[in-house]
């Protein structure tokens, strides 16, 4: 029973197109805690843990590679301005939590479950930066006096064979929560267990951040 | 059945709290250049509403410019001009909006996202023309008839059996006497205009001051040629709630208008008498004099009527609302020849030339940046400037492994359980 339960396949996503009518989707009341993280295209399900830097500005995901990270001093959905930073490990031997970031595309949906119901983003742009050069960028990559409000999911790519020399950045622009998915919230899933995914290295779509 | 009333019950019960649920819009404005009724007939009224909720504006009509003379033909004056209106509202909180008329040429200047006004030179606008019949001001055959069958009683019973022929001739033509009241004025380009934010409202009422007097000549125009500068309104009023009622000096208009009904009557009695048989013509020719007065005396009240409500504006009417959070402002507020309503049912033209409305507005809601809840420390730097997120070699699969080590050893466990069976089954 215990096995069946890991080979049994979790709940299906439900899946929402990003260009859906503004109809299908409303505002939260204010900014929400996120629960958990949830990108279709990648076969991403990860509980979302509060993080913070280190004195030094290093900011480490959860030990745990299938959870990932909240900067807990960016914006939560469903601010009107700022980011919402998320981080998870990239696992260059497979089973990373983000180690198929790089495969997102623009146009792609990321959920971000919270108390109030599933906060729909649309992803809008993926790069690649070294990592002296999220270091110049840091300010308009996480802090929080933009004034319009979106999702920056980063993770490791670049392995050099003892070292990862490079950021994936994602943006993802809100569209809202999705009408009827206001939860009776359930309790946070832990993720299903996938098949080891190999790091695919650097993304496609390599620019310059919007 | 009971089902049905349920539903309905709930149904009116839902429509009837949903208004409730309407959330107050974060800012709105609105703007209405011109709005003329003339006899009663909405023939003009050009408004904007504009009403952000803070992340879109909602705007019932485009702003326009059109040229009046396609609002109001006929009225050359006017139509030589452009209403103008523009109502804006932001989705900070704040609105504004702008409205009037200018002379041709005229159109509307913004400020950026914050007020409008309305930029053009003066033009002339005519107030409209009256023609009074005096069956419209006796009411009706029946009180011309009787002011001519007294005028005519000392020739009574010289008419004899002649008297209804006299009297269908002389009302017929009386009745079609008309008195032709024109009303004009010069007006300079009128504007209205205010602007709000989530605390507090201004407006303001203008009527530009090109002519350096901030006067309105008013004429009234009668039949031949006839012409009375009735005022030069002064409209240089502060505004005020309810505006300043512009009083015209009226003592001279009665006796302009008997003075013209009077010679409007002569004339139509000659034209009478003329077509009447000439036995009857020389009895009733000398009494024409005669027959005059009792007409007159009879139209006197409603000429006095008529007089003293010839004109009423009022002018610069600024109202703030909701605590000072809103602000209605009405520039020219008018109303000509309101005695006419006894007639017609209505002014001959009323209406009002510069109005706008802003607020009550609201401040948006807007989350302070980052997360509060979570204040920086002073150890930390103000963002991340590392993400260090990559992992060599296996990862911290913790849950994961938690739950594997769990199944392990219930599998272990089981598989002891049934090693243990079949170790008693096999010693039995």
């Amino acid at each position: 029973m215990v096995i069946a339960g890991f080979v049994l396949p979790s709940p299906g996503v439900g899946v929402v197109r990003p260009d859906a009518p503004a109809s299908q989707y409303h505002q939260a009341s204010g900014p929400v805690d996120p629960e958990l993280l949830i990108v279709p295209s990648i076969s991403i399900r990860a509980p979302i843990v509060p993080i913070e830097t280190t004195p030094d500005g290093v900011l480490h995901p959860p030990a745990d590679v299938d959870e990932v990270g909240w900067w807990k001093r960016s914006a939560k959905p469903g601010a009107t301005s700022g980011q919402t930073l998320i981080t998870g490990h990239t696992v260059h031997t497979g089973g990373g939590v983000m180690n198929r970031l790089g495969d997102l595309r623009p146009g792609a949906l990321v959920r971000v479950k919270t108390p109030e119901g599933m906060f729909d983003f649309t992803t809008t742009k993926v790069f690649v930066y070294t990592r002296a050069e999220l270091a110049q960028h840091a300010k308009e990559l996480f802090g929080q006096k933009r004034p319009d409000y979106r999702l920056v999911l980063v993770t490791c790519t670049g392995w050099t064979g003892h070292d990862y020399t490079s950021n994936i950045i994602v943006f993802a622009s809100p569209l809202g929560i999705r009408n009827g998915t206001e939860p009776k919230t359930p309790p946070v899933e832990k993720p299903t267990p996938r098949p080891s995914d190999e790091p695919t290295g650097e993304p496609g779509d390599v620019g310059a951040p919007a | 059945m009971r089902l049905g009333a349920i539903i309905g019950a709930f149904t009116v019960t839902t429509l009837a709290v949903a208004p409730a649920f309407a959330a107050a819009p974060v800012s709105q404005a609105s703007a209405r250049s011109i709005q003329l009724k003339i006899a009663g007939n909405n023939l003009v009224s050009q408004e904007t509403n504009a009403s952000n909720d803070g992340s879109s504006e909602a705007v019932s009509v485009d702003n326009t410019i059109p040229e009046l003379v396609s609002l109001i033909p006929g009225n050359n004056a006017l139509s030589a001009g452009v209403g103008v209106q523009k109502a804006q509202a932001n989705k900070n909180g704040t609105s504004f909006a702008c409205a009037g008329v200018a002379g041709a040429g005229g159109g509307l200047v913004t400020v950026g996202n914050s007020e409008c006004k309305v930029d053009g030179k003066p033009l002339t606008l005519g107030l409209g023309n009256l023609n009074l019949g005096l069956d419209d001001l006796l009411g009706g055959n029946g009180a011309i008839t009787s002011a001519l069958g007294t005028a005519l009683a000392p020739v009574l019973d010289a008419l004899g059996p002649q008297l209804n022929t006299v009297l269908s001739t002389l009302t017929g033509s009386l009745a079609d006497a008309g008195l032709d009241i024109g009303i004009s004025g010069g007006l300079s380009a009128v504007e209205a205009t205010c602007t709000a934010n989530p605390t507090a409202a201004q407006g303001k009422a203008e009527i530009a001051d090109t002519s350096g007097d901030h006067k309105i000549p008013i004429t009234l125009h009668l039949p031949n040629n006839t012409n009375l500068v009735l005022a030069n309104l002064d409209v240089d009023h502060p505004g005020k709630p309810g505006g300043t009622d512009v009083l015209v000096e009226l003592d001279s208009v009665i006796d302009t208008l008997v003075a013209a009904l009077s010679t409007q009557i002569t004339t139509m009695l000659g034209g009478a008498l003329a077509g009447l048989d000439p036995v009857l013509k020389a009895i009733v020719q000398p009494l024409q004099a005669a027959l005059i007065k009792p007409l007159v005396d009879a139209l006197e009240p409603a000429l006095k009527a008529i007089s003293d409500n010839i004109l009423k504006i009022v002018v610069n009417d600024v109202t703030p609302g909701d605590g000072g959070r809103s602000v209605s402002v009405t520039t020219l507020r008018l109303e000509v020849l309101g005695a006419v309503a006894q007639f017609t049912g209505s002014s001959l033209v009323s209406g009002t030339i510069g109005h706008v409305t802003c607020g009550p507005n609201r401040a948006p809601v807007v989350t302070p940046p980052g997360n509060p809840e979570n204040p920086q420390n002073p150890e930390n730097p103000e963002v991340p400037t590392v993400v260090d997120s990559g992992v060599a070699g296996h990862g911290d699969h913790t849950a994961r492994n938690i739950l594997l080590a769990t199944g392990a050893l219930m599998l272990l466990a089981g598989s002891a359980g049934l090693v243990g069976f079949r170790r008693s089954l096999l010693n039995k």
